[in-house]
């Protein structure tokens, strides 16, 4: 069943524009959300921000995918590209929880960069959750770009949360109907702004739920990692989930966004559900940086952030 | 026995890029965003649905992606692959 654009628009946040990037032209709209131009036009009238120029409208990213993710249309990119992601999510848990590898690597780019000083890469951090790396050299000081390889193996073990207080905020966050949308980086960064809009997405949940953890007494801190298995590196999601340590003195991963997206996109995500509250799976690479921190800096100067992307396939 | 699903293939990158008037056997689609990240899951379910086969995501390696030829030997003509 198709639903008019209107209500779709109605129905998500748009990106404020202090947080929006407005670099999509309508070509790609149309492509993504497999609508015409008159279709466009009525996105635009219900409130779709955009700018103008020379001639061409432009549209953020983010915007666009929460309209196809919502479209209900089952033909835009988003959902196809979601529903492709979550398939994994039906599957015997078991298969989570097996030994697995990756090809990791990660290029660092600072593109206004003021000469030659160390790179800080905020590496894999799996030995403590029963993985190992092999390779992973820190990059050497150098200009403008710098690489970072290993082979990375993570492993499942399930350990579900036991304290009945971290449950229940758990579960207070999944009950309370924040809706997870795709939402910059920077932007995630300002969670209380993010749930003041009735949404959600990994990194603000995890730094709110982190920060709801350490008001009940818990040492809870957000995370940032990659989500692997993702398309071939084609779609780089931001992935964040917190970790705690519960009252059996062991520290746990929550990863609070993947269990509602998988709710939302895939009945029979159940099993999946349960392993998201305080168990470790194979498809999680979590790294040394904190909930809302740049996987890279480069210490040359330059005001710009480090550009960090992720290549990471399942060896073969 | 393979020129049908190959013809569809061909079809699609061709229908997402107006600009090109054919698509040569060793053009390397990833590099020339002949299929950009925004249509690459479409394609994967193009694939599936040419060789009637489930593609795992988890998988994918963009090499198999990456020429008219990579793609004919990885998903149309397993055993010329081998």
């Amino acid at each position: 069943m198709n639903t008019p654009w209107e209500k779709i628009a109605n129905s998500i946040e748009f990106i404020p524009a202090e947080y929006s990037s407005k670099i999509q032209s309508e070509s790609v709209a149309r492509e993504m959300l497999r609508c015409e131009t008159a279709e466009i036009d009525r996105l635009v009238d219900a409130g779709l921000p955009f700018e103008n120029r020379s001639g061409v409208r432009y549209f953020d990213v983010s915007d666009l995918y929460n309209l196809g993710m919502y479209s209900n249309k089952t033909n835009t990119q988003p959902e196809l590209a979601f529903r492709m992601l979550f398939r994994f999510a039906g599957r015997s848990v078991d298969d989570l929880l097996c030994e697995k590898s990756w090809d990791f690597r990660v290029q660092l780019e600072c593109t206004e960069c003021d000469g030659v000083a160390p790179w800080r890469f905020e590496a894999p951090d799996v030995v403590r959750f029963g993985g190992r790396i092999v390779g992973g050299e820190a990059p050497e000081p150098g200009s403008g770009t710098a690489e970072y390889a290993a082979t990375v193996t993570t492993t499942g073990v399930r350990t579900p949360l036991v304290s009945s207080e971290l449950r229940r905020l758990t579960r207070e966050y999944l009950d309370a109907g924040y809706r997870w949308q795709m939402i910059p980086v920077a932007m995630q960064a300002d969670y209380e702004l993010v749930h003041e809009l009735g949404a959600t997405s990994c990194i603000a949940a995890s730094l709110l739920l982190a920060e709801r953890f350490r008001a009940a007494g818990y040492e809870a801190e957000a995370k940032r990692g990659w989500f692997c298995g993702v398309l071939g590196g084609a779609l780089d999601l931001p992935h964040a989930c917190v970790e705690v340590q519960d009252d059996d003195g062991t520290y746990k991963t929550v990863d609070i966004a993947k269990a509602q997206l998988a709710a939302r996109l895939s009945p029979n995500t159940g099993d999946f559900q349960e392993l998201c509250l305080g168990s470790i799976y194979n498809k999680v690479i979590p790294s040394t940086a904190s909930g809302n921190a740049s996987f890279g800096y480069h210490e040359c100067g330059s005001q710009l952030p480090v550009h960090v992307r992720a290549d990471i396939r399942s060896a073969r | 026995m393979t020129t049908e699903p190959m013809q569809a293939v061909r079809e699609f990158i061709l229908g997402r890029n107006p600009k090109l008037d054919q698509v040569s056997d060793d053009l390397d689609l990833i590099d020339s965003r002949a299929i950009n990240s925004l249509a690459f899951v479409e394609f994967i379910f193009l694939l599936e649905e040419l060789t009637g086969e489930p593609i795992d995501p988890e998988d994918l390696d963009l090499d198999d992606f990456r020429t008219l030829n990579a793609l004919e030997a990885r998903f149309f003509n397993k055993e010329a692959a081998q």
